[in-house]
Order: structure tokens, then C-alpha cells, then sequence
């Protein structure tokens, strides 16, 4: 062969190179280009389904939630009855959805809402592209879209419940995490979880086991303090942040709700040492110092950091949780323990509960069991035998997804509360069949359990497939039309006097007072205090249920007499509006 | 992010002038007219009581918000109220009732009242049409005093848990033929 055969013969491996990689390169771009139209296609689809179904008109916010957060965000804290509760509660998640609800038409918040929760999707996507970077992209999309088309997550479509968007947040946080396990977006990764539990305030005391998880993700003990330290920072800061704007809107004096510390001087210094953390652990020298005791002989710093971290997370189940324990879905054997544990139903005691629980087939808890169970007993299996090496990062992600879910579901056997974790399922799908693979050496078998996940948790939303369940709506207290239109609103609104101080009974009053949003007003939504009735100069109006007529036998005995009512009976609501007057005996005082 | 802090900060002071405005003396009272004018039945025929039908506003205190086929009566005592078209007399008014029986209870007792006609009435399931006298005023009345109320869920009648008597489907007022 000549030397210009030679030449001949490697420009035409060079050119067939070439023409490969184009072809392979394209083949991956249109690749890419499909995953993300299945990805935004399920994402339309979704929002789809939450203006489909119409208003959210779930019973937690018809009844406190929206009242409770547009006074806090409209300045006003005259709050009586079962809304006061929330008085102390950031309102982050209640006062963005309070906000568009007086916006305008119900679809509005409905398809805000749906379009925020759908972000799981593309994030989902994120996270699978970047743990597995030789996966196909397509199945990736495919298995993202699992992230909210389970029933638990769709009975929550477009409603104010926050589960989906802690289940957001918490997704993104995982994006940091596993986004560069050695850089520096640790940080960000516990500010994302102090948002998480800003959003919803139970999520604080699943925060051992989210930390636990992270803790295997993490490779340096400076990023795991760093972490751990930024999440309590940023929960206790908007806590007290946020009590100390109610004490000065307020007579209210005492400690923020959100870090539930048994005194201030606790909180405080809680405060003050996660913040001096969070700080220092930024500063090089402190970093250069973990990295050395990381790298002790005998056991890592990193190690031992994580095993007091799992043993924290363990002892926080009981101590923590149990402060969510609702008393009807209280465990009271471990035989309905793993009944919870591998399926889902109405898992209240008598079927008089089912309004606080519903009756949903959905696969995911009993998969993201499984998935822990399994990768808990291969890892350690691995470790033991040395025989193979797991990735930590795997077991990591597993844990963070599947603990909450489980922790939840042990401590308050309430179903809903551990939906805000399920988001991570297809993710932690992906990381079961790398540990799965890496321990067993197969990447056929790692295929298999991905493969039976991801048919398992599409099973009940595949039209035909799964049992005849339909797909219930969390704590709907209407139908398909809004609770009160815009004429509705004209209507009660005129009946309503200028400046009158309004004594409401009846479950839907709330949401009328924060529909009206009538500066003039001042609401009470409980009897007449009679101590302070013989003063009252301002119109008084009283508004009751006209189910509930026996409210009205409230007044009299507290010196106020009931006059004139109208009962105006809309489409979805009734209110029974009437005048009433100080009695004369009271107004004149004791003879 | 950053866009939805954004948008927050403009709906924060958006608010500030989204909230109603309170109505005048002239406006109150046209409302109350027109939540009275509501009550005004103008049919010789069955008028339904659901929640998309006019007759809705007949419903009194005692009946819980209208459904999709008519209205419960969740107090022991509820009363209906009508008012008659200008020039016409109202001779008799019609009640279609369907009481909350079950397994557990087997009937329902209930009184029905106007000014000048009362009866008794034991229910056992189905629907059953009561027909009470009017004295012939515009303003009308019928009131309906229940035996007890139920929860569906506690007499074998079904998953509901609120107390109920019995559901008011429709009325019906007689005018005069003059």
C-alpha cells in the first residue's frame, strides 16, 4: 500500500467517522427534540386535566385557608375562630393562591397552579437525563411524566394544596444535589429545603429523613453541615420573620409556629448558630479543615457525620412525626401498617371517615416501599461482601424520595401527607436499577426492575388497565362551577351595609368575607362577645347557613336581637343575611 | 422564580384596590327587593327546587343549599316562602317530599302547616305530594316540623354523613281561576 493509499484510506475513515458521529449526533438531537415534546406534551395535558375538572374548591381552603391567608396579606388580622389558628403560619403557598383567587375567574389560580406543579415533569426529566446520561431520552420523558400522573398527584391537579409544590421544590433541591455531588450547590440545596418546609409547614418534620437521604448523595462532610445548616436558617428565619410582622401588626407577643422550638431563646439561638454555620462552612479554611478529617483512616468524618444523620432521622420518626398523627388513621397493628405500606384505599377506620380519606387505586407507596427496601438490602448486602461497588449517590436518592413517604405514612397514617414526596418516584426508579445493576452485575435484570416500576406506577392511570377506580378530588366541597360567581358576589355584596361589623356562622362564611374583600367590614365568625355588645354603634349583620337556623339562637342571649333576614339561595351556596339590633334593656345598662 | 416574586409584588398592590366597594342606602335596599322578588312563583305547574331552578329561592330556613334535584331539610323545622304574582290568588300549595328512610327507620312522621290548614304525614320511602290550604294572602308559608333528623350512613340509606329529614323536590302553588 502507498503512502497516498494510505492517505486515500484514512480520509475515508475519517469521512465514514465523521458521517457517523453527524448521523449518531443527530440521531441524539432528535432524540432530545422527542423527549421534550413528550415532556411538555404531558405537561399541557396535565393542566388540561386541572381546568377539566373545574374549581378547586377543596374543604381546607373553602373553609380557612383562603380567609386565613388573605388577611395576613392584606394587612388585616382580626381573625376569629378556626382561621385564627393559621394566624402564625407564613403565608408563602396561601397568600400567592389567596392572590389568584380574587384575581379573577376561578380558572386563573387553577391554571397558575397546574402550571407551577407540572414543572415536576421537565425537572423529573433533569434529574434522569443527569444521573443517567446514556439512558435514552425518551423513556427518561416517559418515566418524568410519572412524577404527576399517579392518582394521588392528580386527585391534587390545579388545587391549593401545597403537597405538589413542596414536591416541586423538593425535586429541585434533588436537581442541586445531583447536579455536581462534589461542587458547591449545596447550599442552595438546603435553602430549597427550608422552602419546602416554609411551603408547608409539615414538611419541617420530614426533614431528617430528606437530610438522611442527601447525607449518601453528599461526599463531603462540609456539604452536608452546610446543607443541614441552610435548612433550618431558612425556615427559622421566615418563621420569625414573619412572627415579628404579625407582633407588630398585632397585641400578638410569642414564638413563630413554623419552628414549633419549646421556647424563644431556643429558637434564637437556633437561628443564630445555623445562620453562623451556614456562613462559616463557606469560608475555605473551614472547608480545607472537613476535608482533612474526611479523610481519616480509621472512619471518615463524612461517615460518622452520616450515621449520627441516620440515627436522628430514625428518632425523629416517633418523636417529630407523631405531632401529625390525625386520630383516625392512627396504626394500631403492623398487619394494617403493611396494608398502608404496599397499597392504597380508603385506610380510615369505619367507613363514617371516608370524608377525611378517599377510596384511590395507586401503586406508588407500595413501590417506593419496595424500592427502599431493596436498595437498603443491596447496598448492605454489597458492602458486605465487597464484591461490587454501589454507588452511594443511588442509595441516596432512594432514601431522600422513599423515607418521608414511609415516615410519613408510619407516624400519621394519613395518605395525603406523604404525597408531597412522590414526586420523586421516577428518579428513584432510575437510581433503584443502577443499585440493582452495579450489585448484580446485569444490565438486563437492572432493566427488568425499571422496566416493572414505571408498568406498576402507569398501571392505574392507563385507561382499560388498572381496576375501575376513578380519580376522586381531594376534599371537594362543590361541584364543577365556582362558589360564587361574579354576580353572586354583586348580590351579597349589596346586602351588606357600609361599615357594618358582621357576626357569620356557617362553614362557607370565611370564603365570602375574603371574596368581598370589603375594607369597611369587620368580620367575627363566632358568637357576640356580650361584654363588649352593650357598645357596639356600628350596623350589625349577622350571616348563618339557612341549613343551620339554630346559629341565629346566638344572639339573643348575648344581648343582641335578630331583625329582618333574606335568605339568598345562589346556584352553589346559600347565606341567610339579617339585620340586628343591641337590645334596648342592654344598651341602657342595669337598671 | 424571580418572575413569580415579581408578579407577587404587583398583585400585592393590585389588591389594594380590587377590594369592593360598599353600596349605598338606594343600592341596599334594591337588593333586599330583589332577593325578595326571587321568592315570587308565577307557574300554575311543579316547580322545581334544585339548585339551577329559580324555585331554589323558595327554600327557607331549615333547607341546606340546593343539590342537583332538590334541597334537604337538615333542621327539625323548615319553612318554605313564596310570594304570588300581583292579581292572582293563591288557593292551595303542593309539596313533592322525599324522606331520609332506611333499614333503620322505616318512616318519617312529619307536620305541615299553613296559616290555615295543617296535617300530618308518615313518610316510608318514595316520593309523596302533600297539599296544604292558603288563606289567599300574597305573602305564603308552609311549615314543616320533623320527627328527628338522620345521618343516611347510621340508618343504612347510604354513605352520607349529615343529618337529614327530608329533601323537598318541588312545589306547586294554585291560583284562583279569577
Amino acid at each position: 500500500m502507498t503512502s497516498s493509499d494510505q492517505i486515500v484510506r484514512s480520509g475515508e475513515t475519517a469521512r465514514c467517522a465523521h458521517s457517523n458521529l453527524l448521523s449518531l449526533g443527530s440521531k441524539v438531537d432528535s432524540e432530545n427534540l422527542f423527549a421534550r415534546l413528550i415532556v411538555m406534551t404531558a405537561q399541557a395535558l396535565f393542566v388540561g386535566f386541572a381546568l377539566a375538572r373545574g374549581p378547586d374548591l377543596n374543604f381546607d381552603w373553602v373553609y380557612v385557608k383562603f380567609y386565613s391567608a388573605w388577611t395576613a396579606i392584606t394587612g388585616g388580622f382580626e381573625v376569629r375562630g378556626l382561621s385564627s389558628s393559621r394566624l402564625l403560619y407564613p403565608p408563602l403557598h396561601d397568600g400567592f393562591m389567596a392572590l389568584l383567587e380574587n384575581s379573577g375567574p376561578w380558572w386563573i389560580r387553577v391554571a397558575v397552579t397546574a402550571v407551577i406543579q407540572s414543572l415536576q415533569i421537565p425537572i423529573a426529566f433533569v434529574i434522569l437525563r443527569r444521573i443517567d446520561p446514556q439512558g435514552h431520552a425518551v423513556v427518561q420523558a416517559m418515566t418524568s411524566t410519572l412524577a404527576l400522573f399517579t392518582p394521588l398527584s392528580l386527585m391534587q391537579a390545579g388545587a391549593s394544596l401545597s403537597h405538589l409544590i413542596v414536591g416541586l421544590v423538593l425535586l429541585l433541591g434533588l436537581r442541586e444535589a445531583v447536579r455536581s455531588p462534589d461542587g458547591s450547590g449545596w447550599g442552595r440545596v438546603g435553602v430549597l429545603l427550608g422552602v419546602a418546609s416554609v411551603v408547608r409547614l409539615t414538611t419541617v418534620t420530614a426533614l431528617p429523613l430528606l437530610v438522611m437521604g442527601l447525607a449518601f448523595a453528599c461526599r463531603r462532610s462540609v456539604d452536608l453541615i452546610r446543607m443541614t445548616a441552610a435548612a433550618i436558617f431558612t425556615f427559622t428565619l421566615v418563621g420569625f420573620s414573619w412572627s415579628t410582622f404579625v407582633s407588630a401588626r398585632t397585641e400578638w407577643r410569642g414564638l413563630p409556629l413554623i419552628a414549633g422550638f419549646p421556647n424563644e431563646e431556643i429558637g434564637l439561638m437556633t437561628l443564630s448558630l445555623s445562620g453562623a454555620v451556614t456562613v462559616l462552612t463557606a469560608s475555605e479554611r473551614v472547608r480545607q479543615f472537613t476535608l482533612r478529617v474526611d479523610k481519616w483512616r480509621s472512619i471518615s468524618g463524612l461517615t460518622s457525620l452520616r450515621l449520627i444523620i441516620v440515627l436522628a432521622a430514625m428518632l425523629s420518626v416517633p418523636l417529630t412525626l407523631r405531632r401529625n398523627v390525625t386520630e383516625s388513621y392512627e396504626l394500631s397493628s403492623l398487619n394494617q401498617l403493611f396494608r398502608r405500606l404496599v397499597g392504597t384505599a380508603s385506610f380510615s377506620k369505619s367507613p363514617l371517615e371516608r370524608g377525611l380519606e378517599y377510596v384511590v387505586f395507586d401503586n406508588v407507596v407500595a413501590v417506593m416501599t419496595v424500592c427502599m427496601v431493596a436498595s437498603v438490602l443491596l447496598v448492605s448486602v454489597s458492602a458486605l461482601r465487597r464484591s461490587s461497588s454501589v454507588g452511594l449517590l443511588h442509595l441516596g436518592i432512594v432514601l431522600f424520595g422513599t423515607a418521608p413517604v414511609i415516615g410519613t405514612m408510619l407516624a400519621t397514617g394519613y395518605l395525603r401527607y406523604s404525597t408531597s414526596f412522590i414526586a420523586t418516584a421516577p428518579v428513584v426508579l432510575y437510581s433503584l436499577r443502577a443499585i440493582v445493576r452495579s450489585a448484580s452485575g446485569s444490565v438486563v435484570l437492572g432493566r427488568l426492575v425499571l422496566a416493572l416500576g414505571v408498568a406498576l406506577l402507569a398501571l392505574p392511570v392507563l385507561p382499560g388497565l388498572g381496576p375501575d377506580v376513578g380519580i376522586p378530588t381531594f376534599g371537594a366541597t362543590g361541584g364543577d362551577r365556582p362558589l360564587l360567581s361574579q354576580e353572586d358576589l354583586l348580590v351579597l355584596n349589596s346586602l351588606l351595609p357600609e361599615d357594618a361589623r358582621v357576626y357569620a356562622f356557617g362553614t362557607s362564611a370565611p370564603y365570602l368575607a375574603a371574596r368581598l374583600s370589603r375594607g369597611d367590614l369587620s368580620w367575627e365568625f363566632r358568637e357576640p362577645d356580650g361584654s363588649v355588645v352593650p357598645t357596639l354603634v356600628r350596623p350589625l349583620v349577622g350571616i348563618y347557613d339557612p341549613g343551620s337556623p339554630g346559629d341565629l339562637g346566638e344572639f339573643p342571649p348575648n344581648g343582641i336581637e335578630v331583625g329582618e333576614c333574606w335568605i339568598a339561595r345562589l346556584s352553589e351556596v346559600s347565606y341567610g343575611i339579617c339585620d340586628l339590633f343591641v337590645m334596648e334593656s342592654v344598651r341602657a345598662g342595669p337598671s | 422564580m424571580g418572575l413569580t416574586l415579581l408578579g407577587l409584588v404587583i398583585q400585592v398592590f393590585a389588591v389594594q384596590d380590587s377590594t369592593a366597594r360598599a353600596p349605598t342606602e338606594i343600592e341596599l335596599e334594591k337588593a333586599r327587593q330583589f332577593v325578595s322578588q326571587r321568592k315570587v312563583v308565577d307557574t300554575d305547574g311543579w316547580l322545581s327546587v334544585s339548585k339551577s331552578s329559580p324555585g331554589r329561592w323558595t327554600l327557607g330556613d331549615g333547607f341546606s343549599s340546593p343539590e342537583v334535584d332538590g334541597a334537604w331539610m337538615t333542621s327539625e323545622s323548615a319553612h318554605v316562602e313564596f310570594l304570588s304574582p300581583p292579581g292572582k290568588t293563591p288557593t292551595s300549595v303542593s309539596l313533592r317530599l322525599l324522606p331520609n328512610v332506611g333499614p333503620a327507620k322505616s318512616s318519617r312522621t312529619l307536620v305541615v302547616y299553613t296559616s290555615i290548614d295543617d296535617q300530618i304525614h308518615d313518610l316510608q320511602g318514595g316520593t309523596t305530594d302533600v297539599t296544604l290550604a292558603l288563606d289567599g294572602e300574597r305573602r305564603g308559608l308552609v311549615t314543616i316540623k320533623c320527627d328527628g333528623l338522620d345521618r343516611p350512613a347510621d340508618i343504612g340509606a347510604g354513605a352520607d354523613l349529615r343529618p337529614l329529614c327530608v329533601k323537598l323536590l318541588a312545589v306547586r302553588v294554585t291560583y284562583d281561576e279569577q
